[in-house]
């Protein structure tokens, strides 16, 4: 047998890892290092079998080469399996491996808030909740690289891209380190729809983690596959099916906890024991603009004279913006005056939409398209508006209904889910969305009925206004589980790396 | 008064008068069943009247049909969301305008501007359209094929077999050849051949069959591109959609199948969520879907009433009589038998590995793997097998094998190993045990269903070492198999007869 040093170095780690014996490893190499673990090692598991192929291929192994693996094991002892693995990945290894790092602890994925600038939607989730982590408690940040294949400890501009201001220290890890999760607390605040990523997620989650917990934003994708782009269905089943290997989901709102504690029933038949759903639920997020400002924005959109409907969302399908239409010219049409600002990006299925836009501005409707704007404007234009309508086909959450509310700005939204939840009693008016009509007439109330308005005003001080803190500390008590305190996880936080 | 452009017959010939009757049939058909009345009227003051009573209606469903007739083709979502807020936008008498407007390119379409139209009234309406088509019988094939040849001449049960036309825009009439594909599967009485492919001339006279008042039971998973059409069929037409739920396997088990499969099945939701009811083939399918329509209130959906119709458990006389024929030579080694399509939910990794464990051990058996799959599922496995044939290992593979071959392996077999990690039923498992066979399956959902009855040893299909210990049980102890030997000979299989009973009534009710 050729000894290879990287392998050997790999396999010493993970004999220091998980054997109790107490030998000299670092005097072993090759055959001898090889025939020590398969005395030193324990009886065949998954769990060893995935620690010693992902030092032998450094990186995470697929589930099914961790399955295959054991299977030898069990029938040759490890002494042969183990051989040839150690043979057979010398030959794949670059010249120059990259230095390999066991994470126990609290491992945090945040491949893609630790790539994008976006401030909305899932990364601030991931952002101002590990930002609050790591203040209290050590976590490791990492994320997958481009392949989805190589878990990797974060640079320090992918931390800077994660954490805000007032964060604490996270655990260190060796530059450059490829990761491995091992009995580690694995967390998964974002989403994933990329192939790769997701198999190797199912592996960690599987062999790698004592406990695994996500962050459930909604499961539109399957339950209302008719509003998602092509590809995003497919994708999102396999993101479920991972899903299921962990141990807690936490919602994000009570109506992303009926998609995900529905999605949970249908494991036993596929002797899958559910994930526990628990709800954390999202604070209001509160923006703050100044009378001077709105005011610019206002005159700068030709909107200083007329009332203002507003509306926050991309032009996708789901956010049911062909109603919305409709609904505003049978109001135009009965002599109500007011501009239509529509604030989002261009998307997937957008085609008859914009068609109809076109089609109202020829009639010379007043409706202003806003896309890629600043907070500053968003905020200005919730502070100018008579009333903003979301009326979306499934949320997880419903942003735009909190972000009106704070403002004291009545919403006519969804009268189902996270929508109503949010808006009813606070400020909201509820109807149903495919329904053109309820939506004209709302809207057509919302702007004749100066008492109306004023009422649903006042009752938008009533919104409850839970507080990042509160989300952050929440979730943390679901991460590190019921039986344990807020410490012992972290303890073990720190990474284990080779000696060469 | 409007004047007419006089038509130049040496540009169109004869096709717009024909175009005209074609349209002045379908509209009558629309307008008698919308009770308006058009007598006398030409077909734009046909469409006229139509329009503005389309245009009044509260309920989609005369809206939906008005499509139909107009275009001769069966509209999308979309397609009924466009036409309905152009009929909100138009007033009585631009209502005509709207609805040409937003019809417009389908009835550009060259090929169905002749089609007649049928509605097909208070009735059951069975879509079979794969069946149909398709000379495949496996799963959901054989389901249909049991169970509506059942159907047949029972005045009591009135029905109507239908498939999608050739481009997926409405039903037609089965052919005499998609007739026999399912009603006599394993007794043809016409030479198997591929449908033919139809012209565009021929696609454009089609007769298309339109479900009015009735109930339209789905009872294929049907395919990707006919999804959305359905889905608007059970949102608009005022028909009632029933749907047999086969398994959320797609879903649930997304990790172990081509993701189209998983995008196909997700959009198949989407009918399941407007349907009227599920009939589950078993309580874990049926739980599948309750847990599936337990989510919808987060969109304002109650969703179908979910129902547990399981399917039979007997196998065909055919089936019994070759699995008796087979002669046992008892002193060959005894079979054990590995029965499904190869792909990884199946499993067939964990029993190849018990098997070579306990042939380490020193047990003598032969053991059968029956089950087609693509290469990429197959190829490691195969290459396994024959390297421990080689090893002396009695051991085989079979991708193609007849029917006749594989009921004698039933017969042979001393056991059967089918550790599924989910199945919406199993029919493996009941087949065995149908033909006297023990096995070994899972121990939770259909497959726990089907073998709590008796007859099996149920393990965790993920737990490698149970298998083990199962094989090597029925393999060594004699007594532990002649006991579930005696238990299958009790039992009594759920005939076919019986499920086509049960589903009419759920259908009917």
């Amino acid at each position: 047998m050729i000894t290879r040093p990287v392998h050997d170095q790999g396999l010493r780690l993970a004999a220091r890892t998980a054997s109790s014996a107490s030998l000299d490893w670092d005097a072993l190499s090759g055959a001898q290092l090889v025939e020590a673990l398969s005395r030193h090692l324990g009886e065949p598991s998954h769990r060893l079998s995935y620690l010693l192929l992902s030092v032998l291929e450094r990186r995470v192994p697929l589930a099914s080469s961790v399955v295959e693996f054991t299977r030898q094991w069990r029938i040759d002892g490890l002494v042969t399996p183990l051989t040839a693995e150690y043979a057979r990945l010398a030959r794949s290894l670059p010249r120059r491996a990259r230095p390999l790092a066991i994470v126990g602890g609290v491992v945090v994925d945040v491949t893609d808030t630790s790539r994008s600038r976006f401030t909305t939607g899932i990364q601030r989730v991931a952002r101002e909740t590990v930002t609050r982590w790591t203040r209290d408690a050590e976590v490791t940040l990492a994320a997958w690289d481009p392949s989805g294949r190589t878990l990797h400890g974060l640079t320090d501009d992918e931390t800077g891209r994660v954490l805000l201001a007032d964060a604490g220290a996270v655990a260190p890890v060796p530059p450059g380190a490829v990761l491995i999760p091992f009995d580690a607390t694995f967390v998964l605040p974002e989403i994933t729809v990329a192939a790769a990523r997701t198999a190797s997620l199912r592996s960690v989650v599987r062999f790698g983690t004592r406990r695994s917990a996500a962050i459930g934003f909604d499961c539109i994708p399957v339950t209302t596959s008719e509003t998602s782009g092509p590809g995003m269905p497919g994708a999102f089943s396999e993101y479920l099916a991972m899903l299921s290997l962990t141990d807690v989901v936490a919602p994000i709102s009570s109506a992303a906890f009926t998609e995900y504690s529905g999605w949970a029933a249908m494991l036993p038949g596929a002797g899958l024991t559910p994930p526990r759903i628990e709800t954390v639920g999202l604070p209001s997020q509160v923006g703050s603009v100044d009378d001077a400002t709105v005011a610019r924005v206002r005159a700068q959109l030709g909107l200083a004279d007329t009332p203002v409907v507003l509306s926050v969302g991309s032009h996708e399908p789901r956010k049911n913006h062909l109603n919305l239409l409709v609904a505003a010219e049978l109001n135009w049409r009965r002599g109500h005056e007011f501009s239509l600002v529509l604030v989002g990006g261009n998307a997937w299925g957008d085609g008859e939409f914009q068609a109809m836009v076109a089609t109202l501005r020829r009639k010379g409707r007043a409706v202003t398209m806003l896309s890629g704007v600043d907070d500053d404007v968003v905020w200005s234009l919730y502070r100018s508006a008579r009333c903003t309508v979301f009326c979306s086909v499934n949320e997880g959450f419903g942003l735009p209904v909190v972000e009106s509310l704070v403002s004291s700005v009545p919403v006519i939204t969804s009268d189902f889910g996270s929508m109503r939840e949010l808006g009813e009693g606070h400020g909201a008016l509820v109807v149903d969305p495919h329904d053109p009509t309820a939506m004209s007439d709302a809207l057509e109330r919302l702007l004749t009925d100066d008492e109306l308005h004023a009422e649903l005003v006042a009752l938008s001080d009533s919104l409850p206004r839970p507080s990042w803190d509160d989300y952050a500390a929440q979730l943390w008590q679901l991460v590190v589980g019921p039986d344990t305190g807020t410490s012992e996880a972290a303890a073990t936080g720190s990474a284990t790396a080779e000696t060469s | 008064m409007t004047t007419v452009v006089p038509i130049d017959p040496e540009v169109v010939g004869g096709e717009v008068d024909d175009l005209r009757r074609a349209l002045a049939a379908r509209l009558a058909v629309v307008a008698d069943a919308l009770g308006v009345e058009v007598d006398g009227l030409s077909p734009s003051r046909t469409l006229d009247a139509l329009a503005r009573v389309a245009r009044a209606s509260s309920d989609d469903r005369s809206r939906w049909l008005l499509y139909v007739g107009l275009t001769g083709t069966f509209p999308s979502v979309a397609e009924m969301g466009k036409l309905t807020r152009a009929l909100l936008l138009s007033t009585p008498a631009t209502a005509l305008i709207g609805v040409l407007q937003t019809t417009l390119d389908v009835q550009s379409r060259t090929h169905s501007g002749l089609r007649t139209i049928e509605l097909v009234r208070d009735t059951v309406l069975v879509d079979v359209d794969f069946c149909a088509k398709y000379e495949h019988n496996t799963g959901i094939q054989r389901v249909v094929r049991h169970t509506v040849p059942e159907w047949q001449d029972d005045p009591e049960r009135a029905h109507r077999l239908v498939a999608w036309n050739q481009d997926s825009t409405g039903y037609r009439e089965l052919t005499e050849l998609q007739r026999d594909r399912v009603l006599h599967w394993s007794d043809r009485r016409l030479p198997k051949a591929d449908d033919p492919v139809l012209t565009d001339a021929q696609l454009a006279v089609e007769h298309v069959l339109v479900p009015w008042d009735s109930v339209l039971l789905v009872a294929e998973v049907p395919a990707f591109h006919v999804c959305d059409t359905l889905t608007s069929i059970a949102r608009f037409s005022g028909n009632r959609v029933d749907v047999i739920g086969y398994d959320a396997i797609p879903l649930v088990m997304a990790d172990t199948l081509p993701n189209a499969e998983s995008e196909r099945f997700a959009h198949y939701l989407t009918l399941v969520k407007h349907s009227r009811r599920v009939h589950g083939i078993s309580e874990s399918a049926a739980n599948e879907f309750r847990g599936f329509v337990s989510a919808l209130p987060s969109q304002g959906l109650t969703g179908p009433e979910v129902v547990t119709t399981s399917l039979a458990t007997e196998v065909s006389a055919v089936a019994r009589a070759a699995a008796g024929r087979v002669v046992r030579d008892r002193s060959a080694d005894p079979v054990v038998l590995c029965v499904g399509s190869h792909e990884p939910r199946k499993n067939q990794d964990a029993v190849l590995f018990a098997a070579e464990l306990l042939h380490r051990e020193g047990h003598r058996f032969r053991i059968v793997f029956v089950g087609g799959g693509s290469r990429t599922a197959t190829m490691h496995f195969d290459k396994r097998v024959a390297a421990l044939s080689k090893q002396g290992m009695h051991v085989e593979s079979h991708r193609r094998l007849g029917d006749d071959d594989l009921w004698g392996l039933f017969g042979r077999a001393r056991f059967s190993v089918f550790v599924s990690l989910h199945e919406g039923f199993g029919l493996p498992v009941a087949e065995s045990l149908a033909l006297g066979a023990p096995v070994v399956t899972s121990d939770f959902g259909s497959l726990d269903e089907i073998a709590r009855v008796g007859g099996c040893l149920q393990v965790d299909p993920r737990d490698d070492t149970a298998i083990v210990d199962a094989m090597r049980r029925l393999l060594t102890d004699d007594a532990l198999h002649d006991s579930l030997v005696a238990d299958i000979a009790r039992q009594r299989p759920k005939t076919w007869r019986a499920y086509a009973d049960e589903i009419w009534q759920g259908v009917a009710a």
